[in-house]
C-alpha cells in the first residue's frame, strides 16, 4: 500500500484527498483546486492503478435553432401554407402567409403528404388534415433530453433535424466516479506525504535529499519517441556494402560521370552499333570529348576492326574515332574500371570495388528514374577461373543474407563466359536475378596490356535496397522525393551473416 | 531480348516426344535460354541477342537436338550455274549482296508465317532495323536468271511494291506504303535506289525495302526460292544468310550456290568456307577452373552443334553462328552444354590489401558528426533543372553540363549545387513536423578542362528550417563540423543573392573560399513554396579530400 503511495503524482494525491469529499467532477475541480485537464489526467491514472473507476457518460440535448424558435411563434410554413389554401386554391403567386423562401419547401411538404396538388396553376387541396405533431414538437420546453422521447417523437425529431437550422444538438458530458475497495485503502493513508519529484541542485548541495523520499515511477509505461539524425537509408545499404567488399580485401576505385562512348563502350570492346548505344538508352551530351593518348586508342580500334593480336576476328568494320568522342553520362560503372585500366595503375593481383551513379534516359516513374547506382567488383590474378568467379559471388551473396543460389549463363559484349547469378527468394517461391557477371573478354583487356585473368561482377543499388527496405518505389528511395518521416523512422539494415 | 512463339506440341514432335516443361525450362536454363511463358499449348522463348540462329523454332529444335544427343551436321551446298551480277552503281547505295537458292520445300501457312516472323526479327534485332541489312525470299520460278543487282534513278525504279495495286516509282514507294514511309530513311539523299532485275526485264524488288507483287510474293505452294541478303556489313550479311539457308534446309530444302560476279572478280554464294579453331583442354580448363577431358570436351561441343573434325578438337564453328570471334566464345558454350551449376565454385586467395579513399572517410566522419546533431541525410540526384539550380536560387544561370535530350522532361542538366536539391526535399516534406534539418554530402558536375570537358567536386550543404531560427544557428553547425573534420574555418562577410543581405558570409579554409553561409533570401523560399526561415550553407571540401592515384592507394 505504501509503494501505490510513492508511486502516486502530485496531482493524483490532490485528486484523492478531494474523492474523500465527493465523487462528481465539477466539486473535484474546485476541491482540489486544479483544472478540469489536471483532473481528468489524475482521475485517468488513478483509474489505470485501479484506485477509481471511471465511466465517461454523454447525454445529447436538443434545442431550436434560429428558425425553430420563429417557427414555434408563427407555425411551421406547411400549416401556415395549408391554413390558408383551406379558405381557397390560389397560386403559388398569391399566397401570402408563407415568404418566398418557405414556399418551396412548404408546397414540397404538403404534395408529400399527398394533401396538394397543382391543377391548372394553382394550388388545390385535395381534403384530409395535415398532422400538428411538428408544431406539437415545436412547442415543447428545450432543452430535451434526446434519450427521453419516444419512438414517434423521434420519428418526428428527425424529420425536423434534416430541415434548415430548425434544431440544434449539444453534447453534455459527465463522469460517473466510483472509488474502489483498494481506493477506499489508500483514502485511509496520510496523502500529505512530501515525495520529491526532481532531484535539483539544491538538493544536492543542501543534503535535504537524504531525508527525502522520491516518487516512484512507472518504469513500464511508453515514453514519446525521439527523432534523431540519420544517415540516409541507401547511405547505409551503400556502407553495407562497402564493409563487406572491404571484408573481402576489396580496394575503393572510382571515375568520372560524365564520360566518352570511348571509355563508356568502345574501351571495353562494345561494336559501334551495339543497340544499347542508341539514343534511348544512353543520356548523349552536346559536346565532344578527348580521346586518350599513348597508343591505347589505335590498340582499341585494331580489336574492333581485326581483333589485333587476341586470336580474335574482332567485329570486321571500320572504328570510327568520332563515334567514341561523343559525350555522355555513363550508362555502367564498368567505364571507370576501364578508364582505371587504361591509366595503367592497376597491377595485378588486384581487387576493387565501386559504387557510383549511372545514368538511363528514361522518364520517372515508379520503377524508372534516370540515375540510379551501380556496385561494381573485379578481381585480377593469374589463374582465376570461371569456379572464382562463382565462388566470389557466392561468398559475396552470403555476406548479403542469400544463401540459395543459382547461375545461368548469359551474354554481355565484353565478357566472356557471362553468368546471371540467381538468388531464390522464399517468399514469391521464384529465382530472382540481382547480379550479373563474368571474365573481361581478351579483346577488352588487350588494349591495356593485361594478360591475366580478370573477374567482375555488378548489381544495381537500389534493387537491393528496396529488397532489404521492402519499399516498392524507386523515388521513395533515392531523390528529394524521400519521405522525411521514413527517413527519421527507417529500421537499418541489417548483415545476417 | 527476341520472344520466339511455337507449339510446345510441335516442338516435341521434333525433338522428343518425351520432353516436359521442366525438363525443357532444365535444359534452356543452362543452355541460357528462359520460357517466357506458357499458355496451353502456346511456349514463348526468350533468346538473347547474341543469338540471332535461334530465334526461329527451328534453330531452337536445331540446338535442342544436338543438346540431347544427336550431332548437326549441316547441310550441303551443291553448285549451280546461275549468275547475278553486282553493279558498280551500288557502291554509294547500298554496297554488298550475297545469296543462295533453297529447293524442294515444303511449306504451309504456319510455315510461312514462321519464316516471315523471322525474316522480321532479323532485321529488327541483327539487321539493326535495317540499317546493317535486308532480307529478301522470292519463288525462284518467277526469275530469269542471270539477275543483276543494280541502282537505278529512283524514278526509273517502276515496279507494284508487294501488297500493292498498281506499279509505283521508287519516291512514291518511299512516301505512299507503309513500309516505305518506315524505312525511307535508309535512301534518304540518294538519287538513284538498289533494285534486284532478272533477264526479262522485271524488277524483282527494292531492297532493303519491298519486294515486288509479281516475283516476290512466296505463297504456301512455293517449292523453290532464291534468297538474298543486301547491305552494308558483309559479315553480319553472310551470318544472317547462312541462319536463313541453315533454317530453310532443316525445312527440308536443298541449298544450291550461285555465281556472283562484281566488276572483275567472280565469287561463290552462300560462302562454304569453315571458320575452323582448335581447342585445347589446357585452355578450357583454365579458363572454367575444370578438370575436363578432350573426349569430354569434344562431346559438349557436339552438344552444341560444332563439328569435331578430329581428336586433337579442331572444330568446325557453325557457320551461322555470328557470335563466335575468339575461343573464348567456343569455352562458353563448352560452359552452356556442361551445365553452369555443374562447376564446383571456389575462392582462390588473392593477395591484397584493401583501402578507401580519403574522400569516404572525410564524408563518414561528416556525415556522422551530422548526425550526431540531429540532421538527416538527403540523397538526391545529380539530374536537375536549370531552372532549380539558378532561377529558383535567385542567380543568373551559371556554366554547367548540359543534358541533350531527355526523356525526363524535369531534368536538363547536371547539378552543380546542393543547396537547391535541399530546398527541394524540404518543399517535398512541407507536411512533416519542424524543425527540418537536412544535410547532403555528394558530387557534383562542373565545367573544367579535361577529356570529358568536367569535373566532379565534392560539396557539403546543410540547412535548417523552423520557426525560429537564425544565422547563429546555422553558424554553430559550422564551426562544430570544422572542429570535428579538422578545418580551420573563417567567414566574412559578403553579399549573395540567395541569402538575406547583411546575414550571409563567405566561407574561407585556409584561407581558401569555398562556400556561403547565410539566412535564406524569402524570394528564394517564395520560389520554392516554403513558407519557414531557413538557414544553410554550401562548401566544397574537394581540395581536402584529393586523393592520392588509385595506384598510390593499393
Amino acid at each position: 500500500m505504501a509503494d501505490i503511495l510513492a508511486s502516486l503524482h502530485p496531482l493524483e494525491r490532490k485528486v484523492l484527498a478531494a474523492l474523500r469529499v465527493t465523487t462528481d467532477f465539477l466539486e473535484l475541480q474546485k476541491g482540489s483546486n486544479l483544472s478540469e485537464v489536471e483532473v481528468m489526467r489524475a482521475l485517468q491514472w488513478l483509474a489505470a492503478k485501479g484506485l477509481v473507476t471511471l465511466d465517461k457518460k454523454e447525454k445529447i440535448f436538443v434545442n431550436l435553432d434560429k428558425n425553430g424558435l420563429i417557427y414555434r411563434e408563427k407555425g411551421l410554413p406547411e400549416i401556415r401554407l395549408f391554413s390558408e389554401l383551406k379558405t381557397g386554391s390560389r397560386a403559388m403567386t398569391e399566397v401570402t402567409t408563407v415568404s418566398r423562401e418557405e414556399i418551396g419547401i412548404s408546397v414540397g411538404t404538403l404534395r408529400k403528404s399527398g394533401l396538394l396538388s397543382m391543377q391548372d396553376g394553382k394550388l388545390v387541396l385535395s381534403g384530409g388534415e395535415y398532422s400538428n405533431l411538428g408544431q406539437d414538437f415545436l412547442q415543447r420546453n428545450f432543452p430535451l433530453e434526446l434519450d427521453t422521447l419516444n419512438a414517434d417523437e423521434k420519428k418526428v425529431y428527425s424529420d425536423l433535424k434534416k430541415r434548415k437550422e430548425l434544431v440544434v444538438e449539444s453534447v453534455e458530458k459527465s463522469y460517473l466516479i466510483e472509488v474502489t475497495s483498494e481506493g477506499h485503502s489508500v483514502l485511509q493513508l496520510n496523502l500529505d506525504v512530501e515525495y520529491l519529484e526532481g532531484l535539483t541542485p539544491e538538493l544536492l548541495s543542501s543534503g535535504k535529499w537524504k531525508d527525502a523520499k522520491f516518487r516512484h515511477y512507472d518504469v513500464t509505461g511508453n515514453v514519446p519517441s525521439v527523432t534523431a539524425g540519420r544517415i540516409h537509408p541507401l547511405t547505409a545499404v551503400i556502407d553495407l556494402i562497402r564493409e563487406v567488399f572491404i571484408e573481402m580485401g576489396f580496394s575503393e576505385m572510382k571515375g568520372p560521370m560524365v564520360e566518352t562512348a570511348f571509355w563508356c563502350m568502345d574501351s571495353m570492346w562494345i561494336p559501334q552499333d551495339h543497340p544499347a548505344r542508341e539514343e534511348q538508352d544512353t543520356f548523349y551530351l552536346p559536346y565532344e570529348g578527348e580521346l586518350p593518348r599513348g597508343g591505347i586508342v589505335e590498340k582499341v580500334a585494331r580489336v574492333h576492326e581485326d581483333g589485333g593480336d587476341t586470336g580474335s576476328s574482332g567485329y570486321g568494320y571500320k572504328w570510327d574515332p568520332a563515334v567514341a568522342r561523343q559525350m555522355l553520362l555513363r550508362t555502367h560503372t564498368t567505364a571507370s574500371t576501364f578508364r582505371n585500366f587504361g591509366s595503367g595503375k592497376v597491377k595485378s593481383p588486384a581487387k576493387y570495388f565501386y559504387v557510383g551513379r549511372v545514368f538511363r534516359n528514361e522518364a520517372i516513374d515508379a520503377t524508372h528514374l534516370p540515375e540510379f547506382h551501380q556496385v561494381e567488383g573485379f578481381v585480377m590474378d593469374d589463374g582465376l577461373t570461371l569456379a572464382d568467379l562463382m565462388g566470389f559471388i557466392k561468398a559475396f551473396y552470403a555476406k548479403l543474407g542469400f544463401d540459395k543460389i543459382r547461375f545461368k549463363p548469359t551474354y554481355n559484349p565484353y565478357t566472356e563466359p557471362s553468368l546471371e547469378a540467381h538468388y531464390f527468394d522464399e517468399k514469391s517461391g521464384k529465382w530472382l536475378e540481382l547480379i550479373n557477371s563474368g571474365m573481361f573478354r581478351p579483346e577488352s583487356l588487350a588494349p591495356y596490356g593485361i594478360d591475366k585473368p580478370v573477374i567482375a561482377w555488378g548489381l544495381g543499388l537500389e534493387r537491393l535496397a528496396m529488397l532489404m527496405y521492402k519499399q516498392g518505389r524507386l523515388r521513395d528511395i533515392f531523390g528529394a522525393t524521400c519521405d522525411l518521416d521514413w527517413l527519421r523512422n527507417y529500421e537499418p539494415p541489417r548483415r545476417k551473416d | 531480348m527476341v520472344t520466339v512463339d511455337m507449339s510446345f506440341e510441335e516442338l516435341k514432335n521434333q525433338v522428343d516426344s518425351s520432353l516436359t516443361v521442366e525438363k525443357l525450362d532444365e535444359i534452356l536454363l543452362n543452355l541460357g535460354l528462359e520460357i517466357d511463358a506458357i499458355e496451353g499449348d502456346n511456349l514463348k522463348v526468350e533468346i538473347g541477342a547474341d543469338r540471332p540462329d535461334l530465334i526461329s523454332m527451328q534453330g531452337l529444335v536445331r540446338l535442342l537436338r544436338a543438346y540431347l544427343g544427336s550431332p548437326y551436321f549441316g547441310f550441303e551446298v551443291t553448285a549451280s550455274d546461275r549468275v547475278v551480277t553486282i553493279d558498280s552503281s551500288v557502291k554509294d547505295v547500298w554496297p554488298h549482296m550475297v545469296c543462295a537458292v533453297v529447293k524442294g520445300l515444303t511449306l504451309s501457312d504456319d510455315r510461312l508465317k514462321e519464316i516471315i516472323n523471322f525474316q522480321e526479327k532479323l532485321h529488327a534485332t541483327f539487321g539493326r532495323k535495317r540499317k546493317k541489312l535486308g532480307i529478301g525470299i522470292y519463288p525462284l520460278e518467277k526469275i530469269t536468271f542471270p539477275v543483276d543487282y543494280l541502282a537505278l534513278p529512283a524514278k526509273d525504279v517502276v515496279f507494284t511494291p508487294l501488297g500493292c495495286e498498281g506499279s509505283m516509282n521508287g519516291h512514291e514507294i518511299l512516301e505512299k506504303t507503309e513500309i516505305g514511309k518506315t524505312y525511307a530513311h535508309l535512301l534518304e539523299g540518294k538519287e538513284s535506289f538498289p533494285v534486284f532485275r532478272d533477264a526479262a526485264g522485271h524488277i524483282l524488288s527494292m531492297p532493303p525495302i519491298v519486294n515486288s507483287e509479281y516475283t516476290g510474293r512466296v505463297v504456301p505452294e512455293t517449292v523453290d526460292v532464291f534468297v538474298e541478303c543486301t547491305g552494308r556489313d558483309l559479315v553480319a550479311m553472310k551470318h544472317t544468310l547462312q541462319i536463313v539457308v541453315a533454317m530453310l534446309a532443316d525445312m527440308g530444302g536443298k541449298v544450291e550456290s550461285l555465281n556472283i560476279i562484281e566488276g572483275d572478280s567472280k565469287s561463290v554464294s552462300p560462302d562454304t568456307t569453315a571458320r575452323v579453331k582448335k581447342i585445347s583442354p589446357e585452355y578450357v580448363n583454365s579458363i572454367l577452373g575444370t578438370n575436363l577431358s578432350a573426349d569430354q570436351i569434344a562431346t559438349l561441343l557436339q552438344r552444341t552443334l560444332y563439328k569435331v573434325i578430329d581428336s586433337d578438337i579442331t572444330v568446325q564453328i557453325p557457320a551461322f553462328r555470328t557470335d563466335v570471334w575468339h575461343e573464348i566464345d567456343i569455352v562458353d558454350d563448352i560452359v552452356r552444354a556442361y551445365g553452369i551449376n555443374n562447376i564446383a565454385a571456389r575462392i582462390s586467395a588473392v593477395a591484397t590489401m584493401a583501402s578507401t579513399f580519403r574522400e569516404t572517410k572525410t564524408k563518414d566522419l561528416v556525415r556522422s558528426s551530422l548526425v550526431s546533431i540531429g540532421f538527416i541525410e538527403a540523397f538526391t540526384l545529380t539530374l536537375t533543372d536549370s531552372r532549380d539550380q539558378f532561377d529558383k536560387m535567385n542567380l543568373e544561370v551559371g556554366d554547367h553540363i548540359k543534358l541533350g535530350s531527355a526523356e525526363e522532361k524535369s531534368v536538363n542538366m547536371c547539378r552543380v549545387s546542393l543547396l537547391p536539391e535541399l530546398l527541394k526535399s524540404l518543399r517535398e516534406n512541407r507536411q512533416h513536423s519542424l524543425p527540418w534539418k537536412m544535410f547532403e554530402v555528394g558530387d557534383v558536375v562542373l565545367p573544367a578542362n579535361t577529356d570529358v570537358l568536367s569535373k566532379s567536386e565534392l560539396r557539403l550543404s546543410g540547412v535548417i528550417a523552423n520557426t525560429e531560427v537564425s544565422y547563429t544557428d546555422i553558424k554553430q553547425v559550422l564551426d562544430y563540423l570544422a572542429k570535428m573534420i579538422d578545418l580551420k574555418v573563417s567567414i566574412v562577410a559578403c553579399k549573395h543573392p540567395s541569402y538575406i543581405e547583411g546575414r550571409v558570409g563567405r566561407i574561407l579554409i585556409d584561407g581558401m573560399e569555398v562556400g556561403f553561409i547565410g539566412e535564406i533570401n524569402p524570394l528564394v523560399l517564395e520560389k520554392w513554396d516554403l513558407e519557414v526561415a531557413v538557414v544553410g550553407f554550401e562548401i566544397s571540401l574537394q581540395q581536402f579530400v584529393d586523393d592520392k592515384t588509385l595506384a598510390d592507394v593499393d
